[in-house]
C-alpha cells in the first residue's frame, strides 16, 4: 500500500541530540495516507522523540519531515501552523487539561484552534465522546474524577474531533489492564478509519502492534532498522524483531544494554 | 580555577539571556491576537481578590509594628507627631508593595510554577501545541497581565490597611489624637509616594509571574523538577522584588 500511494509523511536523514546522547541518527520513513504505521523499539531508543519531532514538538538538529511533499522545518511559520492543524496527537498520560471539563478538552482544539462557536463546539465533544463510548453524564466532570482507560478515551475523542489528517498515539495501551487495552485498540482502528486518517503508533504492546498496525517499523539505536507490512513481523529473519517480538532475553540487544 | 570561575560566568549570562528573552517573547504576546479574556479574568480573582486576606493581614501588622518600633525609637527626642507620616511614607513607598510582593511571590510565584511544572511533565503543554494552542498566549501572557494589573490594586489596599494599623496602634496604644493623627497622615502624604508605590507594584507583579511562568514552563524531570521549580521561582522572584526595589526607589528618590 505504501508503495503505490504518494506518500503523506516521508523523513529523510532525521537526526536530533540531546547534547551528547544521539537519539535520532537518520531516520528514513515513508508513511503513505490513510496507513496505520506501528513503530516498535526498546525502552529509549527514540520513539517518543521521533513523533515530537515528527510534530514539531521538538526541532530536529538535521534532515527533513515532508509532510505531502513541503518540508515542514523550511516553511514560513504560518505555513508550518497550516499543516500542524492537520495533526493531532493521544499522548501517553492522556495529557488532559486539569482545569477543564470533559467535553471543553474534547472541544478545546475546534474553539480555540478552529474558532468554532462553543455551542457547536460542545455538540460535536458529545457526538465524539459517544463514539469513544462514553456517557453524556461525564461531559461536565472534570478528568481527576475519571480512571484511566476513561482519560485514554477522552484523549481520543480529543484527538479525533478536528477531523485531523494524521493522528500519532504515544503507547495508548500504557497502564491499562489487558480487557481495556483491546477496547482501545478497537477504539482506535474505528475513530482512525471513521476519520480516513494517517494513524502513526508507537508502542511496546505487541496484542496493540497486531490490532492495530498494517505497517512496522523498527527503531534501533536511533535508525529504522527494519519495516514491513504487518504480516512479515512473524516471519522476518531479522534476529532484532524476532528478539522483540517474541520478548527475548537473549539476543542482539540484550548485549547492547549498558 | 580560573577556567571554573569563566565556565560559571557564561552558564549565568547564557541562563540570563534565556531568561530575559523568555520574558520579552512572553510580553510581546500580551499585545498580540488572539486574547484569552476569560482565562484573564479568572487569573484577575486568582491572583487578586484571593490574595487579598495574605496582603491585607501582611499590611495591618506590618503597619501596627511601624508605629510602635517608631514609636519607641522616636519618643526620646520628642517626635511623636512625626510618628504618623513615618508610618504612612514607609507604608506608601516601601512596605506596602515589597510586603505585598513579597508574599504574592510565596502564593501566586509558586502556585504559577506548580501548576505550569504539571503541565509540562505531564505533556500538557505539548497538548495545548498539538491543538493548535500558543503556550507562551495561552498560559503565559495571561499571567502576566493578570500579575501586573492586580498587584498595584492589592498595594491599594494594603496601603490603606496599613496606614490603618499604624493609626489603630497610634490612638489605642500611643494615645495619639485620632483626628491630628488623620491630618498628619494626609498632610505629608504626596501624589509620588504612592505612584511609586504602585510602579513597584506592577514591576513586581511582572517579575513575579515572570519568575513562576518560566520556572514552571521550563520544568524537568516530574514531581521532584516541579519542586524545585516552584522553589526556584518564589526564590528568584523575592530577589528581583528587592534588586527592583532600590532601582525603582533610586530613579523617584535617588539624588
Amino acid at each position: 500500500m505504501a508503495s503505490q500511494m504518494p506518500p503523506r509523511l516521508t523523513l529523510r536523514g532525521l537526526t536530533k541530540a540531546f547534547g551528547k546522547n544521539v537519539v535520532l541518527s537518520g531516520i528514513d520513513l515513508d508513511v503513505a495516507p490513510r496507513e496505520s504505521l506501528v513503530i516498535i523499539g526498546g525502552s529509549g531508543t527514540g520513539k517518543s522523540v521521533l513523533i515530537k519531532t515528527i510534530c514539531a514538538l521538538l526541532h530536529p538538529d538535521g534532515g527533513s519531515v515532508l509532510v505531502d511533499d513541503q518540508d515542514l522545518f523550511r516553511l514560513s511559520r504560518g505555513d508550518q501552523q497550516d499543516i500542524l492543524r492537520r495533526f493531532s496527537m493521544l499522548f501517553q498520560g492522556a495529557a488532559l487539561f486539569d482545569s477543564l471539563t470533559i467535553w471543553e478538552n474534547v472541544a478545546f482544539g475546534l474553539i480555540y484552534g478552529q474558532k468554532m462557536d462553543r455551542k457547536a463546539a460542545r455538540r460535536v465533544a458529545l457526538e465524539k465522546l459517544q463514539d469513544v463510548g462514553l456517557p453524556e453524564r461525564l461531559a461536565e466532570a472534570y478528568p481527576a474524577e475519571l480512571s484511566g482507560g476513561m482519560k485514554k478515551r477522552v484523549g481520543l475523542a480529543r484527538a479525533i474531533a478536528g477531523n485531523p489528517d494524521v493522528i500519532f498515539f504515544d503507547e495508548p495501551t500504557t497502564g491499562l489492564d489487558p480487557i481495556m487495552s483491546n477496547v482501545i485498540n478497537d477504539l482506535i482502528v474505528s475513530c482512525v478509519q471513521k476519520v480516513g486518517a494517517t494513524a502513526i503508533t508507537i508502542t511496546h504492546d505487541m496484542t496493540s502492534v497486531r490490532h492495530i498496525a498494517s505497517r512496522v517499523a523498527m527503531l534501533h539505536q536511533g535508525k529504522v532498522i527494519w519495516q514491513d507490512d504487518i504480516a512479515a513481523m512473524d516471519t522476518t529473519d531479522n534476529p532484532y524483531v524476532q528478539q522483540f517480538v517474541h520478548g527475548l532475553t537473549t539476543g542482539p540487544m540484550t548485549s547492547e544494554k549498558p | 580555577m580560573l577556567q571554573s570561575i569563566g565556565r560559571a560566568l557564561l552558564s549565568f549570562f547564557q541562563k540570563a539571556g534565556h531568561f530575559s528573552l523568555f520574558a520579552l517573547t512572553a510580553i510581546s504576546h500580551i499585545v498580540r491576537p488572539p486574547f484569552y479574556a476569560p482565562t484573564v479574568g479568572r487569573l484577575f480573582l486568582d491572583i487578586g481578590f484571593y490574595s487579598l486576606p495574605v496582603v491585607g493581614l501582611t499590611a495591618a501588622f506590618s503597619g501596627m509594628v511601624l508605629a510602635l518600633q517608631s514609636y519607641s525609637g522616636f519618643s526620646s527626642f520628642n517626635s511623636e507627631s512625626t510618628i504618623a507620616a513615618i508610618v504612612v511614607l514607609s507604608i506608601t513607598r516601601e512596605l506596602g508593595p515589597v510586603m505585598a510582593g513579597l508574599m504574592v511571590a510565596g502564593r501566586v510565584g509558586a502556585a504559577i510554577a506548580a501548576e505550569l511544572g504539571t503541565m509540562r511533565v505531564t505533556e500538557q503543554i505539548d497538548a495545548l501545541q498539538m491543538l493548535s494552542t500558543h503556550p507562551m498566549k495561552y498560559l503565559v501572557a495571561p499571567r502576566l497581565l493578570a500579575a501586573t494589573l492586580m498587584m498595584p490594586l492589592l498595594v491599594i489596599v494594603a496601603d490603606i490597611i496599613g496606614v490603618m494599623g499604624g493609626f489603630v496602634i497610634g490612638v489605642s496604644q500611643l494615645g495619639f489624637n485620632a483626628g491630628s493623627y488623620l491630618k498628619s497622615t494626609f498632610e505629608t502624604l504626596e501624589f509620588m509616594d504612592v505612584f511609586s508605590g504602585l510602579v513597584k507594584a506592577a514591576t513586581f507583579g511582572l517579575l513575579i509571574a515572570i519568575c513562576g511562568c518560566y520556572h514552571g514552563y521550563y520544568s524537568r524531570g516530574g514531581a521532584q523538577g516541579v519542586g524545585a521549580a516552584t522553589t526556584y521561582a518564589v526564590v528568584a522572584a523575592s530577589i528581583l522584588i528587592l534588586v527592583a526595589n532600590f532601582v525603582i526607589t533610586a530613579l523617584f528618590f535617588g539624588v
